[in-house]
């Protein structure tokens, strides 16, 4: 990790960050897909890599849901992959007992019809203006929660590269498209399935959900409080202490 | 058995782990500190730590080996990083809303003097309290700011994150919220327009909000929850501060004021000194505190709180004046950007005369201040005095017999209950509590009678009329519906209908028939 010298511990470079927030989107996205044998021991090693990342996480809001959701990925045996997928059938699956939590948007909006409509066309708006696109075979749906986490994945992915090519100009910009995506869909309805997981299962699916529903509420306030602060230097500084929270 | 262990382990307080910075000089006498504070709560962990002001590194240990679920620190150097404070927490596996800090003077300076020592363990122990009252909150309720960005930003320091800092930010139990009867309380006193209601739902703006926790202040139903500067946090560390076994001299410290109060005063940290209520104040007095001040961050508040502050505290000390107590028992301090507040000892009060209930209840919400005035009016020479003045927290309805038809729109609308209206054996009554009223208006904007003056509210706080708690007002005789015998509405509608509506009022079927017979 790259560092500059903080107050009594390593402010994390931007890169880092950036980094970080991908690989959390990306492993939350694939946690809440149907689990399949090939992939969790890679989640698991992912989990245990970020785990020892370093302290400079703790300094995020987002770290106690983060740390529960690697800690859960990391302790699950190979071997309850069969149990996992059980689990998550009869959790999402139809059922007759209870309404199972939709894990697409459009189970969250509250007027069908048109809206759902309205909601997938922006979603694939947002999509073709970043340059990607949903491959038609064996493709999810555009508005299914872990499309929607990958997709900001994908854009953490350009701002860190943007952050280690230090073009500010290209991290400025995805940043924007992360905000904007965040603020007109995923914040809208993560918490909501959240909560809904919390109150059914409390295991890893609904520790997925939530680190990525406390990544998004942080992000949308940590990318706009930063906003000024990527465009001239001095304009940010006035910004900032006339803005004082007090 | 098995059942009574479970409810014993429930009722149980959180465990505390209090870490102190306790220099190797005066390692003695922090344990003795340590020992008076653990004596009585065996659910308190004290350590001390030579060197923690310096390095907090040890605490997720300490946490661990404790099996704390709450933190204190108690910090002598007064230097202490916050954003190290919050990110110690978290890797502690603690809320840092909920973390308690302390700031101590020097301990060289505190210790030699037993009333200094004494000062030290109230000081912890009521901050113990203070961490056992906060419960949890959710990521909605904090948002980002960057902190010590003074200086011009170069294009490399943009690389690295800037030192980010979270800080609390409202959420509405809707469960206890009455928005959806009409009540704008916490909307009106927010000085950023951070909330709003849509569809009788209460809104955070996070990015407007300014953390100064005058809605929690303002709510009527206790519905605004501020983390670390919530209503039961700040009732349980007050109420420890009071029930101490000798006066002790309070005040209430702004969160942006960074020098800690002078000596021999004891802070309660709030968010804004404006969301101070007067019901703490008079509280406090009247629960054996010698002296209580409020120590705001600068004359002129960003959060426009100051004109508030200055009435709230001026009504406090009339309300003393009549109850032949001495007004400066409660003062505002100079700013803390201007000068410390001096010494308490030299203002050389009268003992107190506290009355010492044991609880100190509720100083948040609707009836809280009314409770306090309650007792005041009932046990000093003040009761009979009425005290005129805007910033009175109680008000006194007063509902005009001649033009009510109780309609029951009034009691609909009250967000506090002050209000109310019962209907029993025929008889419509309309029953008015002024310890409850808050003055907010709703009544009067809603009354179908307003232009016939049917009700008014006075903002004033009458000390006879709380003493006799609450009072009918008005008594209508219901009318029955004829076919199923239910009552329906009162003569007084009727009449008003009557004079309505002229020639084209029918009393059959709409003085005969309820509503629902009426359709069938």
């Amino acid at each position: 990790m790259n560092s500059a010298p903080g107050a009594g511990w390593n402010l994390p470079a931007m890169t880092d960050l950036a980094r970080l927030r991908q690989a959390t989107y990306r492993m939350a996205s694939e946690t809440l897909l149907l689990p399949e044998p090939g992939r969790w021991p890679q989640l698991a090693e992912a989990a245990r890599a970020l785990l020892s990342e370093g302290d400079w996480v703790a300094a995020f809001l987002f770290f106690p849901e983060l740390n529960e959701f690697l800690r859960a990925l990391h302790r699950t045996p190979p071997d309850e992959i069969a149990r996992l997928q059980v689990k998550y059938q009869v959790l999402f699956g139809p059922s007759t007992e209870l309404k199972p939590p939709p894990l697409n948007e459009a189970g969250y909006l509250q007027e069908a019809g048109d809206a759902a409509g309205l909601m997938l066309a922006s979603i694939e708006q947002h999509y073709s203006s970043a340059g990607v696109s949903i491959a038609a075979a064996g493709a999810r749906m555009p508005d299914h929660i872990s499309t929607e986490l990958e997709f900001v994945s994908l854009l953490c992915g350009r701002e860190a590269d943007a952050w280690e090519a230090g073009d500010l100009k290209a991290a400025r910009r995805s940043q924007d498209r992360q905000r904007r995506f965040m603020e007109k869909h995923t914040s809208h309805w993560l918490p909501m399935l959240c909560n809904a997981l919390r109150t059914r299962e409390g295991g890893v699916f609904a520790l997925a959900a939530c680190a990525a529903r406390s990544m998004v509420v942080h992000d949308m306030d940590f990318l706009d409080a930063m906003r000024p602060y990527l465009r001239e230097p001095s304009v940010a500084v006035a910004r900032a202490q006339t803005d004082g929270t007090h | 058995m098995a059942a009574a262990g479970t409810t014993a382990a429930v009722n149980q307080p959180a465990r505390v782990l209090v870490a102190v910075c306790g220099e190797e000089r005066v390692r003695r006498e922090v344990a003795q500190i340590g020992q008076r504070l653990t004596e009585p709560d065996n659910n308190i962990t004290f350590v001390a730590v030579p060197g923690l002001c310096f390095g907090i590194d040890c605490i997720p240990l300490n946490v661990a080996n404790a099996g704390a679920l709450r933190l204190v620190l108690g910090l002598c150097s007064g230097e202490f990083s916050p954003t190290e404070v919050d990110r110690v927490s978290r890797r502690a596996g603690l809320n840092p809303f909920g973390v308690q800090v302390v700031a101590f003077r020097r301990w060289r300076d505190l210790l030699p003097d037993k009333d200094a020592s004494a000062g030290a363990v109230l000081a912890l122990s009521a901050a113990t309290a203070r961490a056992r009252a906060f419960t949890r909150s959710w990521p909605e309720q904090s948002k980002a700011v960057f902190s010590g960005l003074s200086e011009p930003i170069t294009r490399r320091s943009l690389f690295h994150t800037p030192p980010v800092r979270y800080v609390p930010v409202p959420a509405i139990d809707r469960d206890a919220c009455v928005a959806a009867n009409g009540c704008r309380e916490c909307i009106k006193a927010c000085p950023h327009g951070a909330l709003s209601s849509e569809s009788g739902l209460v809104r955070v703006d996070r990015s407007a909000c300014k953390t100064c926790g005058l809605c929690v202040t303002a709510c009527p139903q206790r519905a605004v929850d501020l983390p670390g500067y919530s209503a039961r946090e700040i009732e349980a560390q007050l109420e420890r501060l009071t029930v101490a076994p000798k006066p002790t001299s309070i005040v209430f410290a702004c969160r942006n004021v960074s020098r800690p109060p002078g000596p021999g005063w004891q802070p309660v940290q709030v968010a804004c000194a404006g969301m101070v209520p007067a019901a703490a104040l008079l509280s406090a007095v009247s629960n054996g505190a010698q002296e209580v001040g409020i120590y705001r961050c600068t004359a002129d508040c960003a959060n426009k709180s100051s004109g508030q502050l200055a009435g709230t505290v001026d009504y406090c000390r009339q309300v003393l004046q009549v109850a032949g107590e001495s007004p400066d028992r409660i003062r505002l301090l100079p700013p803390g950007d201007e000068d410390r507040p001096e010494d308490p000892s030299a203002w050389l009060m009268p003992p107190t005369r506290a009355r010492k209930t044991g609880a100190l209840g509720e100083l948040f919400g609707a009836g809280a201040a009314g409770r306090e005035l309650t007792h005041i009016a009932r046990d000093t020479a003040g009761g009979k005095a009425i005290i005129d003045h805007a910033s009175s927290p109680v008000a006194l309805p007063e509902i005009n017999p001649a033009a009510c038809t109780a309609c029951g729109t009034c009691s609909a609308a009250c967000p506090t209950g002050a209000i109310h209206q019962t209907d029993e054996s025929g008889q419509t009554t309309i029953v008015v509590n002024s310890a409850r009223c808050i003055g907010c208006g709703d009544c009067v904007a809603s009354c179908p009678e307003r232009e016939h003056g049917a009700i008014s509210i006075f903002i004033r706080t009458d000390m006879a009329r709380l003493s006799l708690g609450p009072q009918t007002q008005f008594r209508a005789s219901g009318v029955r519906c004829r076919n199923c015998g239910a009552i329906f509405t009162t003569r007084e509608v009727l009449q008003r209908l009557k004079a309505m509506l002229g020639n084209d009022y029918r009393e059959d079927p709409l003085g005969t028939l309820c509503p629902d017979c009426r359709g069938r």
